[in-house]
């Protein structure tokens, strides 16, 4: 490897350590997550050894998925020239300079290897402790694998990338070949497990077996991937053996082609198209999705509307028209899934006797928006606010200021509220009075869990990371909604109308002090800035 | 030294630079100058091997493509940026290293000096400032003592010193007979550097005028008469 990229990986090393000294929080949240991460396998047990998957073939089963779902989507982006990630600084001081273009693209390359070899540590540590497989096994196909995966992928992506004796009209050819041999690989696999599901139940052992199955070993390079994983860890067949053989082959093979071929550097433009695509999405934070900064164009309509509202009320207007222009009828499909849920459900509980018993209508509307409010938090129109200066220059209160920058979010999940309890509640012909309280408490709950997200992941995450805040306000909605889920547990021996009230009163008294602390912490930009 | 010859590049249909042909000597600044969206960068990103295009780009004697004719050439992009975590010093020891040559401390302390970074040194990529940035760019190209130097828009974000050391630097680097290209918009701060001067316009060059052989004339003045824009 060229002196230089040595010199750059070592030095960001060592650079990265020292920046973490400096910034305790940061670092305490990296060492909580790398030691949640390799606590994965310990939590998985339990469900593991219920489904009996804890044996060879559970890990087999859970290794195949792990190649088909994980790895192969990587290495198929490097058949669209996309997956390697090159930053701008990459282009100025690496693809500009006198670098060979092949050792500049393994630097790229290589930027992934921690993340490999985490997951690979972590793939050990499964094998050994939750699926009895011996050490040595477990070694000899760990290390095995992350030479040689390591080996096809690598060359997969120089080759594509770099080769210029492959011209670019041949590259789509290969990569639609491959689109076409997965997508029947797919096909394949649906249409088996649903019909042997179908006829005789649903079976772990007939995925497995079928995972197994010579059609799958023989499928080039992931397939032949699996034969390796097959063969150590259930014992040589003749089709494990070849295709472990044409894994080892294909590996060498390819390895050799990438390391022979002449390379001038013509994937630079696609590398620099790259690195402007990330540089954007960067510089927009979340306003703009992965496809847009990619090159497709958000569709925006026509609609004029006027600003109302003075002071930091203005926001909330502001708002209002950007989502005009960017939603057709104001309302997306994610709202709309709140309509079809709630017919869903009503539907169930009068065609399927006993499936959903009306009498526990708030408790399920209720809990459904407790799950929903804590796993699923779609992109809010707040989030872009706290990027904006002005939101610090506006003479207005902090309270004001969020209570507004977060107003059409309450409007929104009033309107889903009613979307999913209004079918819902006249189909299971519930009382007027029980659908009010489900629509109330549906909004009071999400209010509640906004502020917290604004408190922990926008303000404390400024400070602590975002990935770990998240992690942090997962926990803390959990906690924060063991209250209402208990109250639910009485809602039958004790009244309605008391659980409602209770409910409200806790939410009201969180949410205000969630909305109190972000507020106080909303002094300045600063407080938003890493 | 810089020979660009029928440089042709498309993006789909549209053509950003349609058969532009000009040449560089040792020595010689040489200054591209034009309206946005006349193909400026996109020539520099060409020569300097980011692009594919059509047409013949040769340094010294080798294609622009091959390492020996990178090897001579160093660029400073328009939009500077940095490793977020390699220091000021790092960044310029890293691209002497990249060239194949030991970093010069002498010569590296004397940069970090001239342009101010002395006291910035330990500090890393994504902790400065862009006008910073663009000063660890010009320090980091000119460290590996190139024969070719190009410049996109190394002006802009830069303080009133800094602007002085680089226009000092320039007259330097032609005084030691290296070729310095340089794209810009402000026309005036280029004013007493140029020995040629070309005129690009929609992808195309539309004049290329050597200093020498013109009739000196305001290059602002020049620039509006050639172009067709009107400045009022």
């Amino acid at each position: 490897m060229n002196k230089s990229l040595v010199y750059l990986v070592r030095k960001s090393f060592i650079n990265f350590f020292k920046k973490l000294i400096k910034k305790p929080l940061k670092a305490l949240g990296m060492l909580l997550l790398v030691t949640y991460y390799f606590f994965i396998p310990f939590l998985t047990k339990g469900v593991i050894t219920d489904l009996g998957l804890n044996t060879h073939a559970g890990f087999v089963l859970i290794a195949s998925i792990g190649t088909l779902y994980l790895t192969m989507p990587l290495t198929l982006t490097y058949f669209k020239r996309k997956g390697v990630s090159f930053k701008k600084q990459d282009i100025n001081f690496i693809l500009a300079s006198p670098t060979s273009p092949k050792q500049a693209l393994i630097y790229a390359l290589s930027k992934e290897v921690y993340i490999n070899l985490a997951m690979q540590v972590m793939f050990l540590m499964a094998a050994v402790l939750v699926f009895t497989v011996p050490f040595l096994t477990s070694i000899i196909y760990l290390l095995v694998n992350i030479v040689f995966s390591n080996l096809l992928s690598y060359s997969l992506a120089v080759i594509m990338y770099a080769s210029e004796e492959i011209t670019l009209k041949q590259k789509q050819w290969i990569k639609r070949i491959v689109y076409v041999v997965l997508a029947m690989f797919t096909v394949f696999l649906m249409t088996m497990v649903v019909s042997q599901t179908l006829e005789s139940g649903f079976d772990f052992a007939y995925i497995i077996s079928v995972l197994s199955s010579p059609v799958v070993l023989m499928i080039p390079i992931f397939g032949w991937q699996l034969g390796w994983l097959n063969l150590i860890m259930l014992g040589p067949t003749p089709v494990r053996l070849i295709a472990t053989g044409l894994f080892f082959a294909s590996a060498i093979g390819l390895t050799f082609y990438a390391y022979r071929m002449k390379v001038s550097g013509e994937y630079y433009e696609d590398a620099l198209s790259f690195s402007e695509n990330i540089a954007l999405l960067e510089s927009k934070k979340g306003d703009i999705s992965l496809t847009e900064a990619f090159g497709h164009k958000k569709k925006n309509y026509a609609y004029k509307g006027e600003l109302k509202g003075l002071k930091s009320n203005v926001i909330f207007h502001k708002q209002f028209i950007e989502r005009r222009r960017s939603k057709k009828y104001f309302l997306g499909w994610s709202d709309f899934i709140y309509l079809i849920a709630g017919i869903g459900l009503g539907l169930t509980s009068l065609f399927w006797d006993g499936f959903i018993v009306p009498d526990y209508f708030l408790e399920i509307m209720v809990g459904l928006s407790i799950y929903l409010a804590v796993f699923f938090r779609p992109s809010a129109d707040w989030k872009s606010e706290f990027k904006n200066h002005y939101l610090f220059l506006m003479p207005d209160s902090p309270l004001n200021k969020l209570f507004n920058a977060s107003l059409l979010e309450h409007l929104l999940t009033f309107v889903r509220a009613i979307f999913l309890v209004v079918p819902a509640g006249l189909l299971m012909r519930v009382s007027l009075l029980e659908i009010l309280y489900a629509i109330s408490l549906n909004v009071l709950l999400k209010a509640m869990m906004t502020y917290v997200s604004i408190l922990i992941e926008a303000i404390i995450g400024a400070k602590i990371g975002h990935t770990f805040a998240s992690i942090i306000s997962m926990v803390v909605s959990v906690i924060i909604m063991i209250g209402p889920v208990v109250a639910l547990f009485f809602t039958q021996t004790l009244s309605t109308f008391l659980i409602f009230t209770a409910i409200s009163l806790y939410a009201i008294l969180v949410l205000f002090l969630f909305l109190y602390l972000s507020s106080i912490n909303l002094r300045n930009i600063e407080s938003l800035e890493e | 030294m810089l020979e660009v010859s029928h440089l042709t590049k498309s993006y789909k249909k549209t053509k950003a630079v349609d058969d532009v042909t000009f040449s560089a000597g040792q020595g010689e600044v040489v200054v591209l100058v034009g309206p946005n969206g006349a193909g400026k960068s996109t020539t520099i990103k060409s020569i300097v091997g980011l692009l594919r295009f059509e047409g013949e780009i040769s340094i010294g004697t080798y294609n622009n493509k091959a390492l020996k004719a990178k090897e001579l050439l160093s660029y400073v992009p328009e939009i500077p940026t940095l490793f977020p975590l390699l220091t000021v010093r790092e960044h310029i020891e890293y691209m002497a290293l990249a060239y194949g040559k030991a970093p010069d401390e002498e010569k590296l302390n004397a940069l970090l000096k001239r342009f101010d970074l002395d006291d910035k040194v330990d500090k890393l990529g994504d902790e400065l400032s862009k006008g910073m940035m663009q000063k660890v760019s010009i320090c980091s190209a000119v460290i590996v003592d190139p024969e070719v130097i190009i410049l996109d828009e190394p002006m802009i974000g830069l303080d009133p010193k800094a602007i002085k050391e680089i226009k000092k630097l320039i007259l330097e680097l032609k005084e030691a007979n290296k070729t310095v290209m340089i794209s810009t918009h402000m026309i005036e701060m280029i004013e007493d550097l140029w020995d040629r001067v070309i005129f690009m316009k929609e992808g195309k060059v539309i004049e290329n005028i050597v200093r020498t052989e013109a009739d000196l004339e305001d290059l602002e003045e020049l620039f509006f008469k050639i172009t067709g824009d009107s400045d009022e």
